[in-house]
């Protein structure tokens, strides 16, 4: 890790060595020696407040610990480990910021960020400081080093140290609330499997006899074969038929604007429209995923081959990834209809006015224009909640 | 958190103790009690259950308020300047400190604490100050290390709640972050700043060149102040100083005892009167200059025999004069250095004639000196007649007659030489006698009395009319009497004191203890001191208060002294021998040194006929070479940098110089492209660095790779770059930054 030390020019220290040279040409020009004190402890204070920040700094370590994605419209907190070296030396007043980082992705155009500040660090000591970072947009967002500062004793000398560190997290689109009944009225119309359950189904499968395995850590003790396990000395498990989880396909229809628009009061710009999609998008995926549904993804226009279905939070997380760096300015393909016989159910949204022909006849489709009358509201927001309308989405057969 | 919260009670007290520190240096015990309560009530007002605050429009009245009337404070009293603008700090102080306090106004506060302080350093010198001083810098220090903390956290608590989108609702609250013994590792980092600072202050404050003769009262060569004067104007002083500063300890002389007898110096005698209440030290043709001989004693007599029965007297010179003082009647001098001094036989008084301060010197006086031994001490001179420049009117002469009558001594003198020796003696104490029974009142206030007409006399006021006055017209009044009956008497003026330590057989002599009195001629050579003034007031002027702490202050006093003595009082000699102690050559050294450097100033600055804005110039010439050599510096940075980061270390002569002048566009490029996280391998070419930039960076690769065409150009084109590629360089790199939001270092 590179570390650049510097000292700073500080508006206080200039005005305090303009105050301390006065002080001087006053103790010169009277000899008064309890000016002359008073220049001495004003020197003092200078050459310490230089000498103290500068031996804290060199003694101090700084890593960044990223969570991996962040949500727009929520605080991402970022983690700094703040280690001193130092065996005898405390240090103080600590802020820790990020760097400017320059090109695309540079997370100062993502996100809005408040420092960390870390008010002692002992020698030999770690603490965790944290900055509140507050994501605008969805994007990769690439932080580059991390810039350590003080004052301290005084105030009158800044020094800094700079610690590279180059790093990306991804900030994944807004999620907002999506009423219930949306999921609900989709589900006995398409979503393959059992019922639809606001729960994930119980791991312990089904009730169907499908063969036995060593014991896992987590399993059940309802799960153990005990008089099989006295035989073989050792811990088996029954396992059973699983039922399959409802199955549901987000298309993201990204093919570009199409020349008919809604109408005067659209809203919004092509761009704006994709991007409600997209939230809209990641809001079916957030909801389904919390309903134990299994979710793939396919987005038409976008270079991206249609993800499969599946459900676990690392796919949710890729799903999430998708979507988060979906480049809007990336020249577009033309749409075309998914194919296969996938027994799923399947959603389409629509930025703008609906595509029927882009979906399964028995296809949801759901216009970014809706998003408001869907959806409670963005996650994360402390906004009253208001009642909504059933659903109005607009099935296409 | 706990320390965080200790904050604003140790910024209450620091600035408590900045509002004290500038009362006290300004000795304003009103002003003290008045602000002090004030500030002292804005806690319990500001912080307490009800947290009431000034409103803003309140404070803007009040702030008004103050400012003209310190606007008016300005216009009447023009010379009292910074006193006029720290009590304006003191009243700004006062308001904000009933204001709503952010961290702006904290360090308002304690801003306007430390220029309190500073304007009482400029004013005071006192001990007093200077403890609080130390007390308040304790605070301050305490006070300024947490202000970083506290403000710390307000700045990112507040960073926090505006980078959030609803603006800190929706953000928990900024706990700070701290490790394991925070308070005692702060206490003790604290501690070690604080002990560091005072190594710094104090090596700064023993190195600073200074002048000679600082005055221990007001730190400056001019302007004494002891209460002692050698002359005296009675139309003039109106009040005399009641100050218990220590002036001088003298030792070896015996103790009042219980018959009270005072310790009397004599300092000057006054032996011409002018008229008009104006006393004078008569010239004299006869004064005699020596210089003593360390360790020995220089004798003031003429040196033609022993005087026996001598004693030494040891003084310890607190605040420097230019007289040498003694006991009657002085018989030889010595001091720890040899230094010079003036003898005038005739009123037997020494006058200090040195430049350096003297701080310590022996005189050996007779107590009971014979006629032979005055007489050598005078060096055969005849003793000078004094000079009474003035007519007495009749009244005064019937006054004396009277008073003589009263006393039972008659008004002719004898005579027979040796009867009219005692006759004077016996008169004067007659003409005292009055003086001592209470018709006249000693009082050492006369702001409110009226001062005599051009044509009228303060002695005739004095006898006749006021009958109220301080030694002064005492010991004026009584050596009128004595002339206008024919009897030669003289004002002498020095100190009295009764003030004995027992413990350590010292007299304390204050610049209260200043007094005057009358000598008469009772000798040939010999004078006897006769004081007018009531020996009972006497008494309760020069004794000690005789109360339970009187010790300590004595004690006090001392420490003053000492205070006064080797602090305020620190000049070059005494950093010469502080420094001395460390390493006897920077004893020499130093002072040379800086000598020397004045000298040369000295020396350019007549040379060039500047005049004292000579100083000024040669000020902005040492910035500018200071300048100049910063930039030299860099230059030499900035080369050796290339010479690496470019590899011409092989190159030599003018073609190295010509690098170094046209290649710096590249490296500054390099700098650029290094900051926004494209940093070039040392092992890279040029040119395979800015094709891998084309594949990376396709944006800013354009420029680079037409800077990198430059680049090879200068270096490898056997020439040197012409203006116009110079510029493009110039341009192309601006660019660049542009290109990546960033500006060229």
């Amino acid at each position: 890790m590179t570390v650049r030390y510097r000292y700073h020019l500080h508006v206080p220290g200039l005005v305090y060595v303009g105050l301390a040279m006065l002080v001087g040409l006053a103790a010169m020009n009277r000899q008064n020696n309890l000016l002359f004190a008073v220049l001495g402890v004003m020197v003092a204070g200078l050459l310490l407040s230089g000498i103290v920040s500068g031996v804290m700094l060199r003694r101090l370590r700084v890593t960044r610990l990223l969570s991996q994605h962040g949500v727009v419209g929520r605080p991402l907190v970022v983690r700094y480990l703040v280690t001193n070296r130092g065996r005898l030396l405390p240090a103080f007043d600590v802020h820790v910021e990020e760097r400017p980082v320059e090109g695309p992705g540079a997370w100062g155009r993502l996100m809005d960020a408040a420092p960390a500040w870390v008010m002692h660090v002992g020698p030999g000591e770690t603490v965790h400081g944290e900055a509140m970072f507050w994501p605008r947009r969805r994007g990769e967002a690439r932080f580059g080093a991390i810039r350590v500062w003080t004052t301290f004793p005084f105030g009158l000398i800044r020094k800094s140290a700079t610690f590279d560190q180059p790093q990306h997290t991804l900030i994944c689109p807004r999620l907002y609330a999506l009423q219930r009944r949306v999921l609900d009225a989709v589900g006995p119309h398409g979503l393959a499997g059992v019922k639809v359950s606001p729960r994930p189904p119980d791991p312990s499968g089904g009730d169907d006899y499908w063969g036995m395995r060593d014991y896992r850590p987590g399993d059940g003790m309802r799960q153990i074969a005990w008089k099989r396990s006295a035989c073989m000395d050792t811990l088996v498990v029954l396992e059973r038929t699983t039922p399959a989880p409802p199955r549901l396909r987000v298309i993201l229809n990204l093919a570009g604007p199409r020349p008919e628009r809604a109408g005067p009061d659209h809203g919004g710009d092509d761009a704006d429209l994709e991007e409600r999609a997209i939230c809209l998008a990641a809001s079916i995926i957030h909801e389904a995923d919390h309903r134990g549904i299994e979710i793939g993804l396919t987005m038409l226009g976008a270079p991206l081959p249609p993800l499969p279905i599946r459900h676990s939070h690392w796919h949710r997380e890729k799903l999430m990834a998708a979507l988060a760096a979906i480049d809007l300015g990336a020249p577009r393909a033309a749409p075309r209809r998914p194919t296969g016989t996938e027994r799923a159910g399947q959603i389409v949204v629509h930025p703008d006015r609906v595509q029927p022909e882009l979906g399964r006849p028995d296809a949801w489709h759901f216009s970014a224009r809706q998003i408001d009358s869907i959806t409670d509201g963005p996650l994360g927001w402390a906004q009253p909640v208001e009642p909504v309308d059933p659903p109005a989405a607009e099935p296409a057969a | 958190m706990k320390l965080l919260r200790r904050f604003p009670l140790v910024a209450f007290a620091t600035v408590l103790l900045g509002i004290a520190a500038f009362c006290v240096a300004y000795q304003s015990v009103g002003l003290l009690l008045v602000a002090g309560v004030l500030a002292a009530l804005s806690w319990q007002v500001t912080e307490g259950p009800r947290g009431r605050s000034l409103p803003q429009w309140a404070a803007n009245v009040l702030l008004v308020a103050v400012v003209l009337n310190v606007i008016v404070d300005m216009a009447q009293n023009p010379a009292d300047l910074l006193g006029a603008l720290g009590r304006l700090c003191l009243w700004l102080t006062l308001i904000k400190l009933y204001q709503r306090k952010t961290p702006r106004d904290h360090a308002q506060l304690l801003g306007l604490s430390v220029i309190m302080i500073l304007l009482g350093a400029v004013h005071s010198g006192d001990l007093l100050f200077a403890v609080v001083c130390i007390l308040y810098a304790i605070a301050g220090i305490q006070a300024v290390v947490l202000f970083r903390l506290y403000a710390a956290h307000e700045a990112t608590r507040r960073a926090r709640a505006e980078s959030s989108p609803e603006g800190g609702r929706l953000t928990a609250s900024l706990e700070p972050v701290f490790g394991r013994h925070l308070h005692g590792q702060f206490r003790a980092l604290v501690g070690v700043i604080g002990a560091g600072g005072i190594v710094v202050a104090t090596l700064v404050f023993l190195v600073f060149p200074r002048e000679y003769g600082l005055d221990p009262v007001t730190g400056i060569g001019a302007g004494r102040r002891t209460g002692f004067a050698d002359e005296i104007n009675l139309t003039g002083a109106s009040r005399i100083t009641s100050s218990r500063v220590l002036v001088m300890i003298a030792r070896g002389y015996p103790g009042p005892g219980k018959s009270g007898q005072p310790l009397r110096l004599r300092g000057a005698v006054l032996d011409r009167y002018e008229g008009g209440g104006r006393w004078r030290v008569q010239p004299s043709n006869v004064r005699w200059f020596g210089r003593t001989d360390p360790p020995g004693f220089t004798l003031l007599s003429d040196g033609s025999g022993e005087i026996e029965g001598t004693a030494d007297l040891d003084f310890e010179v607190l605040v420097p004069q230019p007289t040498i003082f003694s006991v009657y009647a002085p018989v030889a001098l010595s001091t720890a250095d040899a230094r010079d001094f003036i003898y005038d036989p005739r009123s037997q008084t020494i006058e200090y004639a040195d430049t350096d301060r003297l701080r310590h010197y022996t005189v050996r006086i007779a107590p009971e000196p014979t006629d032979a031994d005055l007489k050598r001490l005078v060096r055969g001179r005849e003793p000078s007649e004094p000079v009474m420049a003035w007519t007495p009117p009749e009244r005064v002469h019937e006054l004396a007659r009277q008073w003589l009558a009263e006393g039972g001594v008659p008004a002719v003198p004898p005579d027979d030489p040796l009867e009219r020796w005692s006759w004077n003696l016996a008169a004067a104490q007659a003409l005292a006698r009055p003086f001592h029974a209470g018709q006249f009142e000693y009082d050492t206030d006369l702001r409110d009395l009226t001062l005599p007409a051009p044509d009228r006399d303060p002695i005739v006021q004095f006898l006749f009319e006021t009958r109220r006055g301080h030694c002064e017209f005492f010991a004026s009044a009584l050596a009128a009497l004595c002339d206008s009956v024919g009897i030669p008497a003289r004002l002498v003026t020095g100190y009295v004191t009764l003030e004995f330590d027992p413990g350590d057989e010292t007299y304390l002599v204050r610049e209260s203890n200043a007094h005057a009195w009358v000598e008469v001629r009772t000798g040939p050579y010999r004078w006897r001191a006769v004081d007018p003034t009531p020996p009972g007031m006497l008494r309760a002027l020069h004794t000690p208060p005789l109360s339970g702490t009187a010790r300590f202050r004595a004690w006090l006093a001392r420490l003053e002294a000492s205070w006064r003595n080797e602090f305020i009082a620190f000049d070059r000699r005494a950093q010469q021998r502080v420094l001395g102690a460390f390493d006897p050559r920077l004893e020499e050294r130093i002072p040379r040194a800086v000598e020397s450097v004045a000298a040369w100033m000295r020396r350019v600055n007549r040379s060039f006929y500047f005049g004292p804005a000579g100083y000024i110039w040669m000020g902005i010439v040492a910035t500018a070479l200071v300048i100049a050599i910063i930039a030299v510096a860099r230059s030499l940075r900035r080369g050796a940098r290339l010479r690496s980061a470019l590899h011409l270390a092989h190159l030599h002569g003018l073609e190295y110089q010509r690098m170094l002048r046209q290649l710096g566009f590249y490296m500054d490029m390099l700098g650029v492209l290094e900051r926004h996280g494209l940093p070039k391998p040392a092992w890279q070419p040029p040119l395979a660095y800015a094709r891998r930039m084309a594949g990376e960076r396709p944006g800013p690769a354009k420029i680079v790779g037409e800077l990198t065409e430059l680049y090879y150009e200068a270096r490898y084109g056997r020439r040197p770059l012409d203006r116009e590629s110079q510029q493009r360089a110039r341009a192309l790199l601006e660019e660049l930054a542009r290109a990546l939001g960033g500006r060229v270092a």
